[in-house]
């Protein structure tokens, strides 16, 4: 899910300047623009380490052209970001960030670019094991980022509520241990949300590939992102071309492959919370008025979200969908066998 | 109409607190169109430039009572007020420095709530083999605690007849002259009119209050001599001059604790703790001591 949001705000950053400086031989409008921070930061609290992507439009007093050829313009290598836990008002856990990678593509219109930082503690190291063993909304109200920029700049920071629903999966009637997704029955995923959360159900398939020799793989994919979800139980139908589309999309092609073979996948479920929801629905709304400003940091742009998962693992591929996998339409170049 | 919210009301300097004026709409009820300036100090002086951002993060500097004032403009220069007043409180200033005139060690010391604490633990007396026992002979003894994540900080750890110095009905215990060792009703008073989620940025290592309670220079130890010496951990307790004898074998110690992880987040003070291998020979529990006086 990361990937594609961080593109996002960094596609809005730079059409921007494509709009402004496409012009700017004639008319720069952005010189002397102020710095904007671009922030993305979607953890589960529960994670063994969070980290926060921090990047900017463009800022300085040289035309917006010339700073983004520069690296050093771009990121915030120097910010201080500190992230608290808050309970009746008062804080009652605070972590700093380090910096941890500055990535930069070269280019001017470079697709990644920003510092990564990782959080110095986590939550779980504060609170013990029973915070994992029960919902950490009950550990504390609030979780709040501030960033620092060290100068007399205007701190970014954001809130957010604790109050994130943790997902639970309903294994199908049939197929205990089996994803039988070729099944005359469709493959029900059931669960259960208290709120419109933004729910995404992701895979991570396992196999054999045998080229010079045998190594073992895994990928990762999105089988539905944004599922339309109701308070109370919600019932996800998986589409079985819908997966194999998916999935032959997320599996490398190579020539060397002589065959594939399945080992095993999981399903799992991910939600995030409501910043994270508001934020899909406003960015990636089909219809025209989709663009709207969304934001949840004062003094800066971008995400702050809570996020969970629960996970079905281990599961086998039914004969049938082996058998689907090995000769339908979308994954029968993979070159995987049926047995 | 102007309208004004924080968060939070009251903290301490480092805190950066929200300052919020989104709500405030113009004579037709329209959020749309305002801008924004702030006065943090309500001195007539305006911080920040009209801007159409409708939250600003601000950190008050010097303790006290600080009222903040946003100007509400429209398109048309109408413009209306609001406040809020917000607390902050700081650093302790009241820091100094002891000499044991015994040993000739120096302490540091805060003033904090009418009593001057030790910031440090005591680490007074002959130090033994922690397979010894502190026996009543005159001597005060200690086993030395070193945490090896804490390298910088040594300290005295004391079975609490020997902390009492075997007098349990006289305060100072082994503590230098004109100190004692705090009863349960004098570790209370830090807790006075205090939020507990809030002791560890106040009493931890390096809190504002600077009486470093928690990991950094504070250690427990437990001496269980049939296989093992002395174990040091950070859930860190200090006797108490408190008891209650229940009989042979059986006595409650009073032991604070400051405990910032687990199950509990803060500081807490267990009343009474109950020790059934008290009179053991071969279990012995040592801990550290803070001693005090009146201001």
């Amino acid at each position: 899910m990361k990937k594609p949001v961080i593109k996002t705000f960094l596609l809005f950053s730079f059409l921007g300047l494509i709009g402004v400086s496409s012009c700017s031989d004639e008319l720069d409008i952005l010189t002397g623009a102020e710095s904007v921070p671009v922030v993305y930061c979607v953890i589960d609290v529960r994670d063994s380490v969070y980290k926060v992507l921090l990047t900017k439009t463009f800022a300085g007093d040289r035309s917006a052209y010339e700073m983004a050829k520069d690296p050093d313009v771009i990121s915030f290598k120097n910010a201080k970001i500190t992230m608290e836990a808050w309970k009746s008002s008062y804080p009652i856990w605070s972590t700093e960030f380090i910096p941890v990678s500055d990535t930069r593509d070269s280019g001017i219109f470079a697709s990644d670019a920003g510092c990564s930082f990782a959080s110095m503690e986590v939550m779980g190291d504060f609170f013990g094991q029973p915070f994992y063993e029960s919902t950490p909304d009950r550990w504390f109200e609030y979780l709040r980022i501030v960033i620092d920029y060290g100068d007399q700049s205007n701190s970014t920071y954001a809130r957010i509520n604790s109050n994130l629903d943790h997902p639970s999966i309903t294994f199908p009637v049939r197929g205990y241990n089996t994803f039988n997704i070729c099944d005359t029955v469709p493959y029900r995923i059931q669960f259960y949300s208290s709120q419109k959360l933004f729910y995404d159900l992701g895979c991570t398939f396992r196999y054999s590939e045998e080229s010079n020799d045998v190594t073992s793989k895994s990928i990762d994919f999105s089988i539905c992102s944004n599922i339309p979800v109701q308070t109370g139980p919600t019932t996800y139908l998986i589409n079985q071309s819908l997966f194999f589309k998916r999935l032959a999309q997320s599996i490398p092609d190579s020539d060397d492959v002589v065959q594939r073979k399945f080992i095993s996948l999981d399903l799992r479920l991910f939600v995030a919370s409501q910043p994270m929801k508001v934020f899909m629905d406003t960015y990636f709304s089909d219809n025209e008025n989709g663009y709207q400003l969304w934001n949840c940091f004062h003094n800066g742009i971008g995400l702050f979200a809570l996020k969970t998962s629960s996970v079905l693992d281990n599961l086998k591929l039914d004969q049938r969908s082996l058998d689907t996998l090995a000769s339908g339409s979308y994954t029968r170049d993979l070159k995987f066998i049926k047995w | 109409m102007a309208i004004c919210s924080v968060f939070p009301t009251v903290a301490d300097t480092s805190v950066l607190f929200e300052l919020d004026a989104s709500k405030s709409v113009n004579n037709r009820g329209f959020r749309s169109g305002l801008s924004y300036r702030w006065d943090f100090e309500a001195d007539g002086i305006w911080d920040t430039d009209r801007n159409p951002e409708s939250g600003i993060g601000h950190r008050f500097l010097v303790p006290g009572m600080h009222k903040v004032v946003v100007e509400v403009s429209d398109y048309a220069g109408i413009a209306d007020t609001a406040s809020v007043v917000v607390s902050t409180f700081g650093r302790n200033q009241d820091i100094s420095t002891m000499t044991d005139p015994r040993d000739g060690r120096v302490y540091r010391i805060a003033k904090f709530r009418g009593y001057w604490w030790m910031c440090e633990n005591l680490n007074y007396g002959k130090v033994i083999d922690p397979m010894e026992n502190q026996a009543n002979n005159g001597i005060v003894e200690q086993y030395h605690g070193v945490n090896p994540s804490f390298t910088d900080t040594v300290c005295g750890l004391y079975d609490w007849r020997e902390a009492m110095n075997h007098n349990y009905l006289h305060q100072q215990g082994i503590c230098p002259p004109g100190w004692h060792i705090p009863s349960m009703t004098e570790w209370n008073v830090l807790l006075e009119g205090f939020p507990m989620l809030y002791a560890t940025r106040l009493y931890g290592f390096n809190g504002l209050a600077e009486l470093n309670l928690q990991t950094g220079n504070t250690l427990t130890g437990f001496r269980e001599s049939d296989y093992y010496v002395v174990s040091l951990d950070t859930n860190n307790g200090f006797w108490t001059s408190d008891y209650i004898w229940k009989g042979p074998g059986d006595i409650q110690l009073g032991e604070v604790v400051f405990h910032p992880r687990g199950s509990t987040v803060g500081f807490w003070i267990s009343a009474h703790r109950y020790e059934e291998f008290f009179l053991r020979a071969d279990l012995i529990l040592a801990k550290t001591l803070r001693c005090i006086k009146e201001e």
